[in-house]
């Protein structure tokens, strides 16, 4: 018996060394299920849609597959596989994801579209562009371009203090909503909108407040996304006097806590009905 | 510290109920779970444990440039200026520190002259170059080139990269400066300047990393990263451009060669919407890019690179590789988070 004993532990201690050197040796190494696939790329032509668009996702690593949700929620193993080029025709939003039978599957990716809004006849505005980020000039937020993540690519108008314009139809319409695009990049100082006020005028020169909707989004970690705000007027009119305000104080996380933040906008949409 | 954190069971502790040789297979990690990053001939797995330190007592910043010197050892230069060099062995276990003025230091280069090995560091936040022994004792100084008229004052003077010659002629990028390429004799005297900042041929945007060519020992040449353009950029020796070489999406940092390829970190993917989006880059005898580690594989089409971007989130910024003699990598990482070096091993 004791023999046996003795046996059973020199086998334990002999077991215990290999295997605790092989477990080193092949555990050192990074394992695939701990590694998560990136964000698919997405291609898009054009989000304010005239006629039609288009959306590609990629992501080229073997075994990876992509799935698409048409109603804003964020993916799962069930939802629709991505095969191929969509085509865009209607406004609405798609968010991506990949997944892979080995790795962590990837974050979501969001593209919303938007139908052409109408034409604004004068766009005025109250207060000045800022000299380092003025897009295109006065008419950036109404040339019905969208921007990119790329918040120098030309599309953006940056403000760091309130900005008020005043939108002129000319004609009278019945408007039934607003859509203000905005930009988050917290790295670059880059808030969303902190408040949004609309009058709206009938005949073009007495105001009326329009109540304001819901609660504006406040973000608490650090994030980089292209964002829209929609606000519903349903009003006959002729013009609007839209202020947009920025974060005035950046939240305590921030590096940039205390401070004013940026706001950039790319794009105001008038969503409307030529009304008599 | 963003460092992945293993699970060390421990095997004698489980010992008491699986004792017998029999049952010893469960105690085998399947092993083809390992991650292989890489394409074709150059693929490696991923060691995070390598190298890494007591952060309280010897902290990294941004992990700029990793050699090997002529020892074997894993030198690397960062810009925390309690130790803005820390020495490895191979196997990550630190041998010494030193160096406490260069809170700019971006450029490692070393210089073997007559068996000697030195140190050629640039600062830009001192605006400088910096030769060293390979223990740290200063022995040559270069500051902003005055009296070309290229520059108006030192603080447009931000070297990133060095390269020697055998001779002891030296070549400095001002890659975060303005961009000019500076060839000095072996006593720090210019020589001759070229490059500088614009989009022709024969300049730069972000004039990020330069090396010496010799893999053809006849027609030795210059490598020089455009990092900005996604370029790497061929230079005859008196600074004459040759031609260029497009790496699509992939901001190079420092061409390194070993053997007859060509290694790069590559900072970020172009068009990558998240940050920490690199990965590295390797290159063959004939320039064609062959492995992407971390990337999508390298495809060429009607000649042209399709354009490279990150795949799996496993580098955040590569900033330059070092290739030891069994091919393993280490890879030294900018804004990562305060993380020491990667030891990839090649399989």
């Amino acid at each position: 018996m004791k023999y046996i004993v003795v046996i059973v532990l020199v086998v334990c201690v002999y077991s215990c060394k290999k295997n605790n050197k092989e477990n080193e040796f092949t555990k050192t190494y990074v394992q695939k299920e701990e590694i998560q696939l990136v964000n698919p790329k997405i291609i898009v032509n054009n989000v304010i849609i005239d006629t039609s668009s288009s959306i590609i996702a990629s992501l080229p690593l073997d075994q990876t597959v992509i799935r698409y949700t048409t109603d804003g929620n964020e993916p799962t193993e069930t939802s629709e596989k991505y095969t191929d080029i969509i085509s865009i025709s209607e406004s609405g939003t798609y968010t991506f994801k990949a997944f892979h039978p080995e790795f962590k599957s990837s974050g979501s990716e969001q593209v919303s579209f938007f139908k052409k809004g109408i034409d604004v006849d004068i766009f005025s505005l109250i207060t000045p562009l800022n000299k380092q980020y003025p897009g295109q000039g006065e008419s950036t937020l109404v040339n019905h371009k969208k921007g990119t993540l790329n918040f120098r690519d030309g599309e953006w108008i940056g403000v760091t203090e309130p900005f008020i314009a005043i939108i002129d139809f000319k004609t009278k319409i019945f408007l039934d909503s607003v859509d203000i695009g905005y930009l988050v990049n917290t790295d670059a100082w880059i808030f969303p909108i902190q408040n949004v006020s609309i009058a709206f005028s009938e005949n073009g020169a007495d105001f009326t407040d329009i109540e304001p909707q819901e609660a504006l989004e406040k973000i608490k970690t650090g994030s980089t996304k292209l964002d829209n705000i929609h606000i519903p007027v349903a009003k006959k009119l002729k013009k609007l006097k839209i202020k947009i305000s920025n974060v005035t104080s950046i939240p305590k996380w921030h590096q940039g806590k205390g401070n004013p933040a940026w706001l950039f906008m790319d794009e105001w949409i008038f969503n409307a009905k030529i009304s008599n | 510290m963003n460092r992945r954190k293993f699970l060390h069971k421990s095997v004698c502790a489980s010992a008491g109920i699986l004792t017998l040789p029999m049952y010893s297979g469960a105690y085998t990690f399947d092993d083809h779970k390992d991650l292989i990053i890489g394409h074709n001939s150059h693929r490696y797995k991923v060691d995070l444990n390598w190298g890494n330190l007591n952060a309280e007592k010897v902290p990294v910043k941004d992990c700029h440039e990793i050699i090997q010197d002529s020892k074997g050892r894993i030198v690397m230069l960062t810009n925390h200026i309690k130790n803005n060099i820390i020495v490895y062995d191979k196997s990550g276990k630190l041998l010494e520190t030193w160096g406490t003025t260069y809170p700019g230091g971006h450029g490692l280069t070393l210089s073997v002259e007559n068996g000697e090995d030195f140190l050629f560091i640039t600062d830009y936040e001192r605006h400088q170059i910096i030769k060293t022994t390979i223990d740290g004792k200063e022995v040559m100084t270069i500051d902003y080139p005055a009296d070309t008229g290229k520059y108006k004052s030192k603080e447009e003077f931000k070297p990133t990269e060095t390269t020697v010659l055998k001779n002891g002629e030296f070549y400095v990028a001002d890659g975060y400066g303005n961009q000019f390429i500076l060839h000095y004799n072996h006593k720090g005297e210019l020589l001759n300047i070229f490059g500088g900042k614009g989009t022709e041929n024969d300049q730069f945007l972000n004039a990020h990393g330069i090396c010496l060519d010799q893999r053809d020992e006849a027609n030795p040449i210059l490598l020089i990263t455009a990092r900005e353009q996604n370029k790497l950029k061929r230079f005859s020796l008196d600074g004459n451009y040759l031609s260029s070489i497009e790496v699509p999406g992939a901001l190079i940092c420092r061409p390194v060669i070993y053997g007859n390829e060509i290694y790069f970190a590559v900072l970020k993917s172009r068009s990558a919407s998240h940050n920490g989006s690199g990965f590295l880059l390797i290159m063959d005898d004939k320039n064609e890019v062959i492995s992407c580690p971390g990337a999508t594989q390298p495809i060429y089409q009607n000649n042209s690179l399709k354009e490279l971007y990150q795949t799996i989130k496993l580098f955040q910024h590569p900033h330059d590789v070092c290739i030891d003699e069994e091919g393993n990598m280490y890879v030294a990482q900018w804004n990562s988070g305060q993380t020491y070096p990667i030891k990839l091993t090649r399989v």
